[in-house]
């Protein structure tokens, strides 16, 4: 290999760290603004005040206030906690049970794959944000019965992709020469197999991240996520889209908080792929 | 003086649904004796890997009998098995493959140990030593299976194989994938970890008719996973009786 294609691909290679420091750090400053939502918001973000509704955005109110009064800035920030961290725990329910789920199967075949996976079909069979309504509508809004809507639609892909990529795994040689060296099948499962397809399930978590909050406040926004007055980003845009016209602020704010987070999460999932790549990785 | 491993009219079918049953193995029956080194050769698809399988219990027999020291593992599951796989150890053909390619080389040589209840200290003193006996630093403990070369790689493969003191070695292929300079320094390794370790029986897979002349005090010869011819490896090449035995001397001659 020349110099010069050597030294391009070490460019490459940095430029995919430097985009994961970036990134990284733009995700880690969203969870630490959700974290720390009560302390940032300098107003309360449940305080009205309507002799001060719908008040444009000025030094006292950057983001305006709403039709009651409210600060934006500090809804948004308080909404941050709720969208931000029910994301996260949803993404994290899913990736787990999916990926147990997907590994059982392709380990031990047999009936149990075939139970589970039919299972998986008939949940992908069904159009996914209108079984989470069904779902949603069953069991009563509420933001805790929507994450369970969306995890029982979310898992059955992570099984997919856990369960082929342990049926490649597992009639691998060094499977076969860790139960030569003793292991139990939990222990293969747990220190040989997982590692190995642990790859491409987080690249799939971290960009459907992006995903699942527009899904939330999807299902907020139709009533069926958070209810009001609690600050979520996707109810507080259906309940203020009438004033559209009038204060766009009030509906704009949570619009470009989603966007803004879910853009950021989308890219650290673009960026953890090419860095979890083997190919672009020095070997 | 009792066989390390004997084994009985081993058979495996395979079953495909639509196509006639394909006989992998009939009824094969050797037995090797402590110390003993053990040759079968054959062409690619003559069962000898099937054997293999079935004889470390990695695939499970149509018919037949495995006795590992006297004792019968054939039928053997879960804590009793893994007693058997201490005393039966494997280098494989794909020398990269065989380890974990997440994990360092150190860690596959002393999984074995850990498994058996050794502690870190004592784990990571053994992996060395054993490293340095295949003609490996204590260094490489910390590579990954990536960052060697295939015949390092190999290396590292006996040394695991030997962590835990098996009686019977099976290598399988173990010289095939490796070029035939580091194929010769791989012979020797084995050949002198053979005579470091007393009563260490060796069974030697291979298509190389030459490597086996080499190295082993009896050959099997298997074609279409039967035993066509058995004896030793001068009197077989010298004086074939088998025809396809014949045709494979020719061929190399």
């Amino acid at each position: 290999m020349s110099e010069a294609k050597i030294r391009k691909q070490k460019i490459k290679k940095d430029s995919v760290k430097m985009r994961l420091v970036i990134f990284g750090t733009l995700a880690l400053l969203l969870l630490l603004a959700s974290i720390f939502a009560e302390q940032l918001a300098h107003c309360d973000p449940y305080l009205q005040d309507l002799s001060n509704a719908k008040a444009a955005p000025s030094m006292a109110h950057w983001l305006g206030t709403d039709r009651y009064g409210r600060d934006m800035l500090s809804r948004v920030i308080a909404g941050s906690r709720t969208s931000i961290y029910s994301t996260l725990l949803l993404v994290a329910i899913v990736t787990v049970t999916g990926t147990a789920v997907g590994t059982v199967c392709g380990f031990w075949g047999g009936w149990v794959d075939t139970v589970l996976m039919r299972i998986s079909d008939i949940f992908l069979a069904f159009p996914g944000l209108v079984f989470a309504m069904a779902v949603a509508g069953v069991l009563g809004g509420g933001l805790q019965n929507a994450i369970i809507a969306l995890a029982a639609i979310s898992w059955p892909k992570y099984a997919r992709i856990a369960r082929s990529r342990t049926l490649t795994e597992k009639e691998a040689p060094y499977i076969r020469a860790a139960r030569l060296a003793g292991c139990s099948t939990p222990a293969i499962i747990l220190r040989h197999i997982l590692p190995n397809i642990i790859g491409p399930i987080l690249v799939t978590a971290m960009l459907d991240i992006g995903t699942m909050m527009m899904e939330l406040a999807g299902l907020s926004f139709l009533g069926l996520g958070a209810k009001p007055p609690a600050a979520e980003w996707g109810s507080m845009m259906s309940d203020t889209r009438s004033l559209l016209p009038t204060a766009p602020w009030v509906t704009l704010s949570p619009g470009v908080a989603i966007f803004i987070s879910v853009m950021i999460f989308n890219l650290l999932g673009d960026t953890v792929r090419d860095w979890a790549d083997p190919k672009s990785r020095g070997r | 003086m009792e066989a390390v491993l004997a084994v009985e009219g081993l058979t495996k079918i395979f079953k495909t649904k639509g196509r006639a049953d394909t006989v992998a193995v009939d009824h094969v029956s050797f037995s090797l004796m402590p110390g003993e080194c053990l040759g079968i050769i054959g062409e690619s698809g003559s069962g000898k890997t099937t054997l293999v399988n079935m004889v470390t219990r990695l695939l499970a027999p149509t018919e037949g009998c495995i006795f590992l020291d006297g004792q019968e593992i054939t039928g053997l599951k879960g804590r009793e098995l893994r007693e058997a796989w201490r005393r039966m150890q494997m280098v494989f053909q794909s020398p990269a493959e065989s380890f974990d390619p997440r994990r360092t080389l150190g860690d596959g040589i002393g999984e074995s140990l850990r498994n058996a209840g050794a502690g870190r200290e004592e784990t990571k003193r053994e992996t060395a030593r054993l490293l340095k006996a295949c003609g490996l630093t204590p260094e490489y403990a910390g590579r990954y299976p990536h960052e060697v070369s295939g015949g390092q790689c190999q290396r590292a493969a006996i040394a695991r194989a030997l962590a835990i003191k098996p009686k019977l070695l099976i290598c399988d292929e173990a010289t095939s994938s490796l070029d035939v300079t580091v194929q010769q320094e791989i012979i020797e390794l084995l050949g002198r970890l053979r005579r470091k370790q007393d009563g260490l029986a060796i069974l030697f897979i291979s298509h190389d008719i030459a490597l086996v002349q080499q190295f082993c005090d009896r050959v099997l010869v298997m074609y279409r996973g039967r035993i066509v011819e058995q004896g030793k490896p001068d009197d077989v090449i010298r004086d074939p009786q088998d025809p396809y035995t014949k045709k494979l001397i020719e061929s190399i001659l």
